[in-house]
């Protein structure tokens, strides 16, 4: 019994450390972030979005929507999509084999007519290519095609080889941009275009917000306490956490919902993955891979002005069920990329950002649950004594909670994008809530998406080896859809 | 023991009070800021906003006579009328930003320690379109503040003096320098009279410097230089500048800018290049290109026809009938390519 | 008396453009957001309109696009006022579907001549 007080008693004293760490981490990443935005408010208005607007050189950009069952909403989604300003782009709309009216739609709508037109195939998809229509009023702008049921990567895939242009940007169907989304994060392309790979947009929550003709015209904190305390967690981990890792050039993850890339650069490490859940960071993650195996001089930076809003989960079921997918995604994609850990070959990825996802967003559930038995425990066996048991909940939750609340001062201080006063106490008590309920939930869901992650493996693998001999080896086919038959 | 557990919540309500007042402070700074702001500029952006819109005739006395803290509130406005303006009531403004002595004290301050007040007396010169800030300006493209040069570049361009743009390119050849769209830009506005330095610029060891100047030269409309850079796209050392020079060389629509460009869709040359080279001979719009176009159709990579394909079609009716005509007799990727270019005019002819 | 719509963000033009306007003799309705635009373009009905194309949330390309769906102000004279130097002939982007383009920095005289060029024509 000793024995067992005494391995309780360092598990405690380790947990404590682990939080400490954890959280003193999170605090170094959001003052990054903190002179970040400083940095870039004294350069505002000398930052020159107009130079880019009017340039002739802007590099043009190919904006990529897989579209999945979007009936509801995809019209004014595609039209707010085609009114950026931007100088030169097009959208292609992916229809992945939807089972409602999302075509029937566009087509009314654009006035859509089929041409036939040769698919590269230099990423590899798995899907039927059923055909391609363009806009018969302004053809080289909106392309839409249509193809079998494949998933979001296979969509993205067959995008990326339809996509002219040498910028792509992927964009989720239910995502709502801002007129200058593009403009913004098309930038670093333009201030550095021999280096820059790919760049992120902050995605922020559109739920309570005021959407009209597909913009957010009006910033408002929703009515239900579960997507405030998202709208807490998105500043202090999106927000901040993305530009203070973009700061210190450790920038792996890069969301689906907004992200531009170099479309060389993504054919040349294969496109999207078929075989990952979360295809977008796993990007991010293979384009360091190959970029640092080449030893070549890249950046991969994170663009903080506010630039794509996204319907959070209302909903426990459906929060938890994107909680599990995201966890699983970062335990598959540090499993796939394993040998990147702790590797010097590259660089800040491999010793610095790829060991700190690993110790502090995958492992971070595991010790949340941890702490909550070994804690009680260690106090009901005498192994901690009560004032630690204290300054662990002050060092666990009160550390983390001034955490979110300098996020939120950083919030204040830069974007002020809330500026109801009513919505800043809302903020306020969703970081204070967050402690109660929401954390430990979170927690459990996450754990559930890292072990599912380590079942499904095998089945995973399974597929892809057969795979492997089927599409991804050999020469890439080059297929014509629509083209009238009965030529040579 | 219940004390430590007060001593807790205490330290955790502390640390709440403390950020909480801390962003209200924040908000209620800003809103005092600027409700003063609109309070004293108020009367001074009255007579700011009629003076320009007489252009100038009536009220400069007025305006020159507004006490300074009252001009200071007004300035934010007046600075952004100076930006977005031009014609005459862009010369009224000037007139009464050089008759308040602001002018000489921007001139002043392009040396002044914060990189702040340098940056905002680049940014009035440059507003101001003074002439004689010129080379106050070109110093601070050396400056070792990134916003600094952005700013002093940006006012080189509205100013548009050609004397500078020998400077602006030297400077491009550092760490961290301007963004490349935005000197590009800049050289442009210095007009024609640049060209002489930027066509001396190509022999430039950075491969930065050279892309900038052929990006310039080609939007500059330089046609006399149509020579030295078809020269830079057969022989230059960085991929990247070559495929700029031959979308240079499409802009130019020029005759000689024609052989040059065909020779670099020969199979050895690198596939992006082809693909660059097809894609210019479809900008330059001389059907002389055809057969060489209708020969690249064939390549096996997917670029090169693919641009080959649609600067037929961007050529008119001699490029589309090629088009027709090898659909006949090619193989199924070729005729792909056709299918869709001459796909693509139906319908642009059409709309 | 002929209406005119003048949209936008930045207080000093829109102040700018509408005294001008309103010197030249029109009624002027002037608007600092897309939305508003949107909405008093509906209400009062306005012969023509001013829109700034970077406004934040509607920008003006939304405006104009949002007006030419809506049969009451498809019709409605539309000028654009963007840093774009040619807004109708570049090759791809979408053109906003505008009467008339005027390039920043603008002249405010011309402007106006713009303005009442393009009024004249419509009457005609």
């Amino acid at each position: 019994m000793p024995v067992l007080v005494d391995v309780l008693h360092w598990a405690d004293l380790a947990v404590f450390a682990y939080f400490i760490a954890l959280n003193s981490s999170y605090l170094v990443l959001i003052l990054m972030a903190g002179i970040e935005f400083a940095k870039h408010l004294r350069r505002a208005p000398f930052a020159g979005s107009d130079d880019m607007f009017r340039s002739p050189l802007t590099l043009p950009v190919s904006v990529i929507v897989p579209a999945y069952n979007e009936g509801a909403g995809i019209v004014t989604a595609v039209q707010a999509m085609t009114a950026l300003r931007y100088p030169r782009y097009e959208v292609v709309v992916v229809d992945d084999g939807s089972t409602d009216d999302t075509f029937a739609k566009l087509r009314e709508r654009f006035d859509l007519v089929q041409v036939p037109r040769v698919v590269p195939g230099e990423v590899p998809y798995r899907s039927t290519v059923l055909g391609v229509w363009v806009a018969r009023g302004d053809p080289e702008t909106l392309t839409v095609v249509r193809k079998t049921n494949g998933g979001k990567s296979d969509a993205l895939n067959v995008g990326i080889n339809l996509a002219r242009h040498p910028l792509i940007c992927m964009v989720d169907a239910d995502s709502v941009l801002d007129p200058d989304a593009l403009l913004s994060v098309a930038k670093p392309f333009g201030d550095d275009p021999l280096r820059v790979a790919a760049c992120g947009g902050v995605v922020r929550i559109a739920n309570g917000c005021k959407v009209v003709g597909g913009r957010v015209v009006d910033v408002r904190m929703p009515r239900r306490w579960l997507v405030r305390i998202q709208i807490v967690e998105y500043l202090r981990a999106f927000l901040m956490g993305r530009t203070g890792w973009s700061r210190l050039g450790g920038l792996v993850v890069i969301s689906g919902a907004f992200g531009i890339f170099r479309r060389d650069l993504v054919v040349r490490v294969g496109g999207m993955s078929h075989d990952t859940i979360g295809e977008d960071a796993e990007l991010v993650v293979r384009l360091h891979h190959y970029l640092r195996d080449l030893r070549q001089d890249y950046r991969v930076i994170f663009v903080a002005e506010p630039v794509s809003w996204s319907e959070a989960p209302a909903r426990l079921r459906t929060l938890g069920h994107q909680r599990r997918r995201w966890h699983r995604g970062i335990a598959e994609i540090l499993s796939k990329h394993r040998h990147m850990i702790g590797n010097p070959r590259y660089g800040r990825i491999g010793l610095l950002a790829l060991p700190y996802y690993l110790v502090f967003e995958l492992l971070a559930p595991f010790v949340e649950l941890a702490a909550l038995v070994l804690v009680p425990l260690g106090v009901w066996l005498d192994a901690i004594d009560y004032g630690f048991a204290l300054r662990f909940a002050l060092a666990a939750y009160g550390y983390g909670l001034l955490v979110s609340l300098v996020s939120l001062l950083i919030e204040e201080i830069s974007f002020h994008r809330y500026p109801r006063w009513d919505d800043l106490l809302r903020g306020v008590t969703a970081a204070v809530l967050e402690n109660f309920g929401y954390r430990q939930v979170l927690a459990i869901w996450q754990v559930r998406g890292a072990l599912s992650a380590w079942h499904g493996r095998q089945a995973v693998w399974g597929t892809m080896h057969r795979e492997g001999f089927d599409t991804h080896e050999g020469a890439p086919r080059m297929e014509t859809v629509g083209a009238p038959r009965g030529n040579p | 023991m219940p004390g430590l557990l007060a001593i807790t919540v205490a330290v955790l309500a502390g640390v709440v009070a403390v950020i909480a007042s801390a962003i209200v402070a924040v908000r209620v700074r800003r809103g005092f800021r600027r409700r003063r702001r609109d309070r004293i500029g108020a009367a001074p952006r009255r007579a700011l906003l009629a003076f320009v819109a007489d252009n100038g005739e009536r009220g400069a006395d007025e305006l020159i006579a507004v006490p300074e803290p009252a001009w200071r509130a007004a300035l934010p406005s007046a600075l952004g009328l100076l930006g977005k303006l031009r014609g005459d009531a862009h010369r009224a403004l000037v007139m009464v930003f050089l008759r308040r002595g602001m002018a000489s004290r921007a001139l002043a301050d392009l040396t002044a320690r914060g990189s702040v007040r340098r940056a905002s007396a680049a940014q009035l010169l440059g507003d101001l379109e003074l002439r004689p800030a010129v080379p106050g300006l070109c110093g601070l493209l050396t400056d070792h503040n990134h916003e600094v040069r952005v700013v002093a570049v940006r006012a080189l361009g509205r100013i548009g003096d050609p004397a500078a743009a020998w400077r602006l390119i030297a400077s491009l050849d550092r760490p961290d320098p301007v963004p490349s769209l935005l000197a590009t830009h800049t050289l442009v506005q210095m007009g024609p009279d640049a060209e002489v330095t930027l066509s001396a610029a190509l022999d430039h060891p950075e491969a930065r410097v050279r892309a900038v100047c052929v990006d310039a030269l080609g939007l500059l409309g330089a046609t006399a230089s149509a020579g030295r850079i078809a020269r830079v796209l057969h022989e230059d050392r960085n991929p990247d500048v070559r495929v700029a020079a031959a979308a240079a060389l499409g802009r130019l629509s020029t005759r000689t800018a024609l052989d040059p460009l065909i020779a670099e869709l020969a199979p050895d040359r690198p596939a992006g290049l082809r693909a660059a080279a097809a894609r210019a001979l479809g900008d330059l719009g001389s059907p002389a290109a055809v057969p060489h176009l209708v020969t690249v159709l064939r390549d096996g990579e997917f670029w090169v026809a693919h641009e080959a394909a649609h600067s037929l079609r961007r050529l008119g009716p001699a490029g589309l009938t090629a088009l027709r005509e090898t659909l006949e007799v090619a193989g199924v990727d070729t005729a792909g390519h056709c299918h869709e270019a001459l796909a693509l005019a139906a319908i642009l002819e059409a709309a | 008396m002929t209406t005119v719509l003048v949209a936008d963000d930045d207080a000093d033009i829109r102040d700018l453009v509408a005294f001008k306007l309103e010197q030249a003799g029109l009624e002027v309705l002037a608007v600092g957001d897309g939305q508003a635009a949107v909405e008093t373009a509906r209400t009062r009905n306005p012969t023509l309109a001013v829109l700034d194309v970077s406004m934040p949330g509607l920008s003006g390309i939304d405006v104009c696009r949002m007006l030419r769906a809506d049969p009451a102000t498809a019709g409605m004279l539309i000028i654009m006022l963007t840093a774009r130097v040619q807004e109708q002939d570049v090759e791809g982007g979408f053109s906003a579907g505008a009467d008339d383009y005027v390039t920043k920095p603008f002249s405010p005289r011309e402007l106006v001549s713009r303005i009442q060029a393009l009024l004249t024509r419509a009457r005609t």
